[in-house]
């Protein structure tokens, strides 16, 4: 192993480094947040043959996908412009993807995506695409938009969805 | 000073499952081959902190590799410190430290360096990569140069062991991108490379596969850390209160004990 040894980091290095392994809630709630950001960054896999694409976990061709490839994720969610069934699509694969997993930072993150869908749909196209009733979604995107871990650009997304739950229930 | 054989220090082979109590107590044989062999794994677990704490101390390079051998034999293996273990029930880490000031404090008294006994079965230490690694602790106190260089040392061996697991599963593509995302930008106080670059730089299909890697790794480290740790309280209740504490110690500036 060529990687230099750590004796002679300074101690908040070496308490970053040992922060690693602590397993403390602040820590998790940290990979957490950076598995969201990475996401967010990254371009939409429209590739089949790649493992955890959307049409690998899908098991369909999801056309509607190709003339986004290479866009970030968050540009793609939060384009009032995207086609709805795009949305639909990330939607179900961000499903798919919290299934793979039965908790911590990966499950936690494929569940925000999943509800960024749904709240982008319903913030920025008028639409729902869940059949979650609006009670039941307002709850959802109240216990998600307390979260620590969770990114600024999705905060104001589901406080806003959250509204628009609040006026349909009331409607 | 001639200096005879080298020790290989790194971390533990996995050949010793037992906590250090088990390790000090078989080192105090008879069986000159098992006494050498159980003493270089001692040594080889805890001479960088001692060492540092000499040098902090302004013993020269010499006399804090003569000194680091006189205090493990004297004392980590001789009955003292596992009395004092007994009294206690102390951290292995924190009485190590009180053994080790009390010795210095002896040695100054006695204002003579102690030697290694000729013949002893000893294993020779080789400082020589260790000693410039202690200079950016030339500002902090013993006791904060012996906790940070325990902590380091610490953190050595786990990542060793981490490296090693994972290749060994098959899984050498899951460390190179956790050693590049998350290790090396702390070590190193630079920007984490993003995850496409990583995806391309290691041939990883998408950002979802890289960070189910991390993960995988993160927990490995976790795993390994809270292994090592055992080694050093009385009971698995105090692994996370000892990395608590280090973290808190490191966090603050202080030496703690």
């Amino acid at each position: 192993m060529a990687d230099a040894s750590t004796v002679g980091l300074g101690p908040e290095r070496l308490a970053r480094l040992l922060a690693l392994g602590a397993n403390t809630p602040g820590q998790e709630d940290k990979t957490t947040a950076d598995i969201l950001r990475a996401w967010l960054a990254s371009p939409v896999s429209v590739n089949p043959a790649e493992e955890c694409s959307v049409p690998a976990l899908l098991h369909r061709p999801c056309k509607e996908l190709e003339p986004l490839a290479g866009k970030p994720l968050s540009t793609v969610l939060l384009d009032p412009a995207a086609d709805p069934a795009v949305i639909v699509t990330l939607k179900d694969y961000f499903k798919a993807i919290s299934l793979r997993w039965k908790g911590g930072p990966l499950y936690s993150s494929a569940v925000a995506l999943y509800y960024a869908a749904i709240a982008a749909a319903l913030v920025l196209q008028g639409c729902k695409i869940t059949s979650h009733s609006y009670y039941g979604l307002g709850r959802s995107l109240a216990t998600l938009v307390k979260k620590p871990w969770l990114v600024p650009e999705l905060a104001a997304l589901f406080a806003q969805a959250l509204a628009v739950c609040v006026a349909r229930m009331t409607t | 000073m001639a200096r005879h054989d080298r020790t290989s220090i790194g971390g533990p082979k996995g050949a010793f499952q037992s906590t250090h109590w088990s390790l000090i107590v078989r080192a105090r044989t008879d069986d000159e081959s098992q006494r050498r062999e159980v003493m270089g794994e001692i040594l080889g677990r805890y001479w960088k902190p001692v060492y540092c704490y000499l040098r902090r101390k302004g013993y020269n390079n010499d006399e804090a590799q003569d000194l680091v051998q006189g205090f493990f034999e004297e004392i980590v293996l001789g009955r003292n410190l596992v009395e004092m273990a007994d009294r206690t029930k102390g951290r292995f880490r924190a009485l190590l430290l009180l053994a080790l000031d009390r010795y210095t404090t002896s040695v100054r008294r006695a204002q003579t360096a102690r030697k290694r006994a000729p013949g002893s079965g000893l294993v020779s230490l080789d400082a020589s990569e260790l000693a410039p690694a202690c200079e950016p602790y030339s500002q902090a106190t013993p006791e904060q140069a012996f906790t940070y260089t325990w902590a380091a040392a610490l953190l050595d061996r786990v990542l060793a062991d981490c490296e090693r697991e994972c290749r060994a599963a098959g899984q050498a593509v899951h460390w190179e991108v956790f050693r590049d995302r998350v290790i090396g930008p702390i070590r190193d106080d630079a920007e984490a490379p993003s995850l496409a670059a990583l995806c391309a730089a290691h041939g990883i299909p998408n950002a979802v596969v890289a960070s189910n890697m991390i993960v995988t790794v993160k927990r490995r480290f976790q795993a390994a850390l809270a292994r090592h740790v055992r080694h050093m309280v009385h009971s698995q209740a105090e692994v996370k209160a000892e990395i608590q504490d280090l973290m808190a110690i490191l966090s603050g500036g202080g030496a703690g004990s």
